[in-house]
């Protein structure tokens, strides 16, 4: 019943949380804005529409959607989602989270250069530098976690609501902050992306996949969709316990994934979006926050022992 | 045994019939045809010597001029020879295709005779038992590939390659002179079959001293710190078919050197294993970056073989800490590492160096910013170094990642098992890995965006279509498939080889690692089997039409317009200035209306420099000698005299003390 209860969790959230978070902006600014389901009527429309490519693109342009869509799939698998269960684990899983998240990354960089394009190279050249900082710290990350949990199982790794130290409070904070942080460069959200501006020599992602078009843009949205909902699991789950009641597990997972959204779409209404210069300080951050984390477990585990 | 010999002697010998052929396309069929069957012959033999357990030693006599020459065949030597000969094999397809485009040049009966004799040499290795033999084949290889190298030396950057790699082949020779005279010395014999006793009684400092000047004199052949830089010059300037054997085969023969003493040294200093590290983590970083910044697309690969031996590197030290530790799980799983890098790292540079060989031999050129759009010309081909180029960015669904996810094992059992100081090592060698992983990642995207995709940007009538080389590809492609696909399969089958070696016996690192592997395959047969299925099903039910790419408002995009190779990497280049040093060349007009400006960025190894002011300083020793030399009688009286003055004080110093 879990299991049925996450896949269809991991179909349903991805389309509608991004118009959820449109709609609580536009209320936030005073706007009625679109109604909270525009990202599924989006993803509708946009099954329904003729596929246009570009003259000079090659079959990367068919291609790539697809291995986007299945890399975000198979990376769900592992992320621990509703009652804190994912829907598959193995030893080590959290290599192949980050490895598919990265393979999905590549082939929209691949398309990106595949049709010809200064605008979506530019872009591509951006993400590629994100992605260098923020794999990083990833890794960082899932190292202080296995030190912490003394598991290699992902699902395991991040559920620390059983550590009792008082200096547990502040890693799981710090964690929280960083994981918070992952999920708006890699979803690209404000401030370190805005797409809805189509500003192209501002845009990151967006112009990565300006010209894509129907199915495929369907996809990209999905997946994207898709990363942001993980990511709020990863959060979600290291507070959260495990629970076996299903429906208990359900409102605690929408509760908190509500919460989430309330604070995204609050940042993104106070703050502009960070100066394209000032991203890799911003990333950085990250970076030495992840470091941190990791000095504050080492210092942890000497403590113990 | 003797048919495994006279085998390779034929392989040999065999061409020196060539010489009676006249130029024409006969003597390249005729060269493939023979090597196939020979190859074929010697991978049947040796698996019949290996399966059937003989111990046999195959000796010729010399009559006192080399001593006994002795052969014989080790587990990890029938490993090598089976690699060897079975991706000499493919290898051949490629280099009947290429050598085509040259049959009337007289030249090929040279370069078909050498490229035998660098196959036979290769295959011939692993069998030398015996010192002299050994340092004999060893310097075959680098003779012949060297002369293979000079292919088309009416180019002076062809000189100069084949040059450095002359020079640098020669010092790690000398290198390997140095550490086998030692050898030979405290053992008090040449035979390997002795060494194994000598390194179980020998002193920490005798066995670290020997494996250390092993391993730089080896890892000069396998590109590994400090004497690496000969690999990108030397690559971009060979012809495709030996670039892709240089690669793809013969570098893992520095690797065979480094793991036949690897194997037999029981324990190793820790000074010894944080060189051997250092040393790894430097030729991973240095060879990544110089793949992000090199614009000559043959070099872009030798930069990635470069990385990709400091991961046989790091694992080898990865071995060295689980040797010292006495865990025979570190051990096995950095034995199986090596290996299976070893294999896939050679597939995936002959179907990357072939490929490119190619391309070069079609368009006449070697860098990518000058092509753009060969995709147009040939789809199939295109798509299947589309997967090499996925696999070598280390992807999970491919082969070079099974190796990559093994190395995040070791790390991950290396911090929840040991001391702080290793858990620190461990999470340093996890986040260095995944940060590698980007940069190859953005390389690899680089050469094939750049190479493959967006417009036509050549006026050439070059296609990249050729049944041959879909043949070539799909052949290598499938082994990287069955690699990725059956790799627990193929784990259990190279841990047969470390299970000869001291430590063995308490391994039980399939039930550690089985359950993973499976996994990891069965996810990559999932990935496959729905990509195939939603592509064909798009494909046929989506309609499409093509339009003009979006330019933002603006018309006509020209190709001056597509963003380069050179802007994709920018971002990073800026952040870390690492690898290369930049310099730049213009015979920009200083007229107002000048037609045409051209700027050529040139960049160098940064290494490379520093071996270029070692050796200036050497030219100034050796002109200072020459400059004391050519000095009139008078002068070489007087040095006579200060040398009688000097040995006198010297010689009665004790007396007058």
């Amino acid at each position: 019943m879990i299991l049925i209860l996450n896949s269809v969790a991991i179909i349903l959230f991805p389309l509608f949380l991004p118009g959820l978070i449109e709609k609580i902006k536009s209320l936030l600014c005073g706007r009625v804005g679109a109604p909270w389901h525009q990202s599924f009527s989006d993803f509708i429309k946009l099954l329904q529409k003729e596929l246009l490519l570009s003259k000079s693109s090659s079959f990367i342009s068919n291609l790539a959607p697809l291995p986007v869509l299945i890399s975000g799939l198979i990376a769900a698998l592992f992320v621990p989602l509703i009652n804190g269960y994912s829907l598959f684990n193995f030893p080590f899983d959290f290599v192949l989270f980050a490895y598919f998240l990265g393979f999905s990354k590549m082939m929209t960089l691949l398309l990106a250069m595949d049709s010809g394009s200064s605008f979506e190279g530019m872009g591509a050249s951006r993400e590629v530098k994100f992605t260098l900082l923020l794999e990083a710290s990833l890794f960082l990350v899932f190292a202080s976690l296995i030190l912490v949990s003394r598991q290699t199982v992902l699902t395991q790794m991040i559920q620390l609501y059983h550590l009792k130290a008082p200096q547990t409070i502040i890693f799981v904070l710090l964690l929280i902050i960083i994981f918070f942080v992952f999920m708006l460069l890699e979803c690209s959200r404000m401030p370190i992306d805005d797409p809805n501006t189509h500003l192209e020599l501002t845009m990151i992602h967006e112009v990565m996949v300006l010209d894509t078009s129907s199915v495929h843009l369907a996809f990209f949205n999905y997946a994207n969709g898709l990363k942001l909902y993980l990511f709020m699991n990863l959060i979600i789950n290291t507070v959260i316990p495990q629970t076996h009641e299903i429906l208990l597990g359900l409102i605690y997972n929408c509760v908190a994934v509500l919460i989430l959204v309330l604070i995204i779409a609050f940042i993104e209404t106070l703050y502009a979006r960070i100066r394209l210069s000032r991203l890799s300080e911003f990333m950085l951050l990250t970076l030495i926050g992840a470091f941190i984390l990791l000095t504050l477990i080492l210092y942890m585990n000497g403590a113990n022992h | 045994m003797s048919v495994l010999v006279i085998t390779l002697l034929l392989l040999i010998f065999l061409p020196l019939t060539f010489f009676f052929f006249k130029n024409d396309g006969r003597i390249v069929l005729f060269s493939s045809l023979s090597t196939t069957i020979l190859l074929v012959a010697v991978i049947v033999e040796s698996t019949s010597v290996f399966l059937n357990g003989h111990s046999v030693t195959y000796t010729i006599h010399s009559y006192g001029l080399l001593g006994n020459i002795v052969f014989k065949l080790t587990p990890l030597g029938y490993f090598f020879i089976m690699f060897v000969a079975i991706l000499s094999l493919i290898a051949m397809l490629f280099s009947h295709l290429y050598l085509q485009h040259y049959k009337t040049l007289k030249r090929v009966k040279y370069h078909l005779f050498l490229l035998q004799s660098l196959v036979a040499c290769m295959l011939m290795l692993p069998l030398a038992s015996n010192v002299l033999v050994f340092l004999l084949i060893w310097e075959g290889m680098s003779i012949t590939s060297f002369f293979l190298l000079y292919f088309d030396f009416e180019n002076i950057k062809v000189q100069e390659g084949a040059k450095i790699y002359f020079i640098f082949m020669h010092i790690g020779f000398f290198i390997l002179v140095v550490a086998f005279s030692l050898l030979t010395f405290w053992c008090g014999s040449s035979d390997f079959t002795a060494y194994s006793n000598f390194f179980a009684h020998a002193t920490l400092f005798k066995s670290s001293l020997l494996f250390l000047l092993f391993f730089i004199g080896f890892g000069t052949k396998a590109g590994i710190f400090p004497l690496y830089v000969w690999l990108p010059k030397a690559h971009s300037i060979a012809p495709g078919n030996v670039s892709s054997i240089m690669s793809g085969i013969m570098i893992k023969m520095g690797l065979y050197g480094i793991l036949m003493f690897l194997v037999i040294i029981p324990s190793y200093s820790l000074a010894l294993i944080a060189i051997v590290m250092m040393c790894a983590i430097l030729t991973i970083l240095i060879g990544a970056f110089l793949a992000l910044n090199f614009s000559d697309m043959k070099a872009i690969l030798a930069s990635s073989s470069v990385e990709n031996m400091g991961v046989v590197a790091l694992s080898l030290s990865l071995y060295m800490l689980g040797a010292h530790t006495q865990n025979t799980l570190i051990m096995s799983l950095s034995f199986v590492i090596i290996l299976y890098h070893c294999i896939s790292h050679g597939i995936l540079k002959l179907s990357l160096f072939s490929t490119l060989g190619y391309v070069t031999q079609k368009y006449h050129t070697h860098s990518i910013e000058d092509l753009g759009g060969i995709v147009h010309t040939g789809k199939i081909n295109s798509l299947l170094f589309l997967i090499s180029v996925i696999s070598m960015s280390a992807m999970p669904i491919l082969n070079l990642f099974v190796s990559e996810f093994l190395l995040f094992i070791v790390c991950t059992l290396l911090m929840l098992n040991f001391t702080l100081p290793t858990t620190i090592l461990a999470v340093f060698l996890m986040v260095f890995l995944s940060f590698i992983g980007t940069i190859i990642l953005t390389a690899m995207v680089k050469l094939y965006a750049t190479l493959f995709l967006g417009n036509k940007r050549f006026n050439t009538e070059a296609s990249l279509h050729s049944k041959i080389l879909t043949i070539f590809l799909s052949i290598l492609i499938l082994s990287q498939l069955y690699l990725a696909l059956f790799s627990y399969q193929v784990v259990s089958f190279l841990l047969k080889f470390f299970s000869f070696y001291p430590g063995a016996e308490n391994s039980n690192i399939l039930t550690e690692i089985g359950y993973p592997l499976k996994v990891v395959s069965s996810l990559s047969a999932i990935f496959i089997g729905l990509l195939v299925l939603l592509y064909i099903g798009f494909f046929f039910l989506k309609k499409r039409r093509c339009v003009e790419t979006w330019a933002c408002g603006s018309q006509n995009l020209t190709l001056n317009q597509r963003y380069t190779g050179e802007s994709f990497t920018l971002a990073i280049t800026n952040l870390i200035k690492l690898g290369t040093k930049n310099k730049s060349q213009s015979d920009i007009s200083r007229s107002l209306f000048s037609k045409r400006n051209h700027l050529t960025l040139i960049k160098s190894d940064q290494i490379y420099g520093v071996y270029r002011y070692i050796y200036r300083f050497i030219k100034k020793i050796s002109y200072f000698v020459l400059w004391m030399e050519s000095k009139n009688s008078q002068q070489n009286i007087l040095y006579l005299l200060i040398i009688v003055i000097i040995l006198t004080v010297w010689i009665f110093k004790g007396a007058v003390l």
